[in-house]
């Protein structure tokens, strides 16, 4: 019973989007921008997803140095909603803002999350460390390690567009 | 000893089938992701009846751009491609230039023509909800404009969906339900069926002995207790016979 209560606690919304980006952006939130995952980037999300992308439009929201992205990927069953700031092509916050499945949801706890801190793609297009696994979570750790990728990838292809940064691949 | 020694085997050979039935639907639950159970489904007849797996009362139709749309209880499709799920249910659809959007009560799909999502716009990425009614108004200059009722106001987005703002009501026409005439539900009604019973939940079943009901469980339980009665006869049988080798090499020895 016990068990059951902590897990009620545990899935839900905990934070919403416009709060995370009212949270990362002190300065006012920028216009929200669109990226089309077509071409090689759709190449290239495929190859981190394992599957083809679910939508072929990508919200974010950027200033001259960072970008913010919502993005959701199923752990087991459902979606899970995942903000992240990528600053210098490296994750500078991630945080889960949705759980819906019942099981992993230790996900969402800052000692698993700190292990992005600063990561960032390599030319493989994996993470440059190893991130530790939640027993009883792995779909879910797996699900979020990919968001990670997405998200950095993402980033990549719009700030290389512009002209912004120099890669780190 | 004899008697723990046939308890032994004749409960070993009594539970060896439903042992070996744990046993192998264990290593496949262990290994889901590898072996695509989640991602096979079972359309074996007698299966689904067995399930009880019936279409559901949730069930709405359209055609749009030379294709159909269907939602089947969450499950939504265009043509026989399956989309995200869906659980609020399906409205309408309008073919607009470059897309094609279809409205739920909670949400709105935006797809390519060739039935590809685009975007899943919801609550969360600001779009108004309830959505009553999807269709089009006129504009002042007296255009077309895809709209949405949501508590009896009319709203419409000018920037690709990315906002939406209250638009004058003027001459809307709802664009609702209904079902093509070139096909029927039966076409609809053998792809959900093949759509919804996963193999994991078979393996799963079967592992707990739901598959057979409360019986199986049971069943599955005295599985469960024989195998510990195993493990304890087995070693109650073999300590006994290292003591009685042990004791009989002494008396060798003295003698």
């Amino acid at each position: 019973m016990l068990l059951c209560t902590a897990n009620s606690y545990a899935k839900g919304v905990y934070q919403s989007n416009d709060d995370f980006l009212k949270e990362v952006f002190n300065s006012g939130v920028p216009n929200t921008q669109m990226l089309w995952v077509l071409g090689d980037i759709k190449k290239g999300a495929t190859e981190i997803l394992g599957d083809k992308p679910a939508q072929l439009r990508v919200r974010y929201w950027r200033d001259d140095q960072q970008s913010a992205w919502i993005l959701e990927e199923i752990g087991k069953e459902k979606p899970i909603t995942v903000g992240l700031l990528i600053k210098d092509n490296k994750v500078l916050k991630m945080k889960v803002l949705a759980f819906r499945e019942s099981r992993g949801w230790e996900v969402k706890e800052s000692f698993f999350l700190e292990q992005f801190y600063q990561a960032h793609l390599k030319p493989d297009l994996q993470l440059d460390r190893t991130v530790d696994g939640i027993s009883g979570a792995t779909l879910s750790v797996r699900a979020l390690k990919k968001l990670a990728r997405l998200a950095l990838f993402y980033h990549l292809n719009v700030f290389k567009k512009k002209g912004f940064e120099k890669d780190n691949v | 000893m004899f008697k723990f020694f046939t308890f032994h085997r004749w409960a070993g050979l009594s539970s060896f089938a439903l042992l070996l039935l744990l046993s192998v639907t264990g290593i496949m639950l262990n290994h889901t992701d590898e072996l695509g159970l989640d991602k096979s489904y079972i359309d074996t007849q007698w299966l689904q009846t067995w399930y009880g797996i019936k279409m559901p009362e949730q069930q709405g139709y359209l055609q749009l751009n030379d294709g159909f749309v269907a939602q089947l209880g969450k499950q939504f499709y265009f043509n026989e491609t399956r989309l995200p799920d869906e659980n609020s249910p399906m409205l309408g659809g309008v073919k607009l230039e470059q897309y094609m959007v279809v409205g739920f009560k909670k949400a709105l799909y935006l797809l390519m023509p060739s039935g590809e999502l685009i975007e899943k716009l919801d609550e969360g990425k600001g779009l108004p909800t309830p959505i009553s009614r999807i269709g089009f108004s006129k504009t002042a200059a007296n255009t077309k404009h895809m709209t949405i009722e949501v508590d009896e106001i009319f709203y419409g987005s000018f920037d690709n969906f990315l906002s939406w703002e209250p638009i004058e009501n003027k001459s809307f026409t709802a664009f609702e339900l209904e079902m093509p005439k070139s096909i029927g539900k039966a076409f609809y009604q053998e792809i959900y069926l093949g759509n919804e019973l996963t193999l994991e939940r078979l393996v799963l079943d079967l592992h707990s002995g739901r598959l057979f009901g409360s019986l199986g469980i049971y069943l599955m339980d005295i599985a469960a207790i024989i195998l510990i009665m195993l493990g304890l006869s087995g070693t109650w049988v073999w300590s006994r016979r290292m003591f009685n080798r042990k004791t009989k090499s002494r008396k060798t020895m003295t003698f």
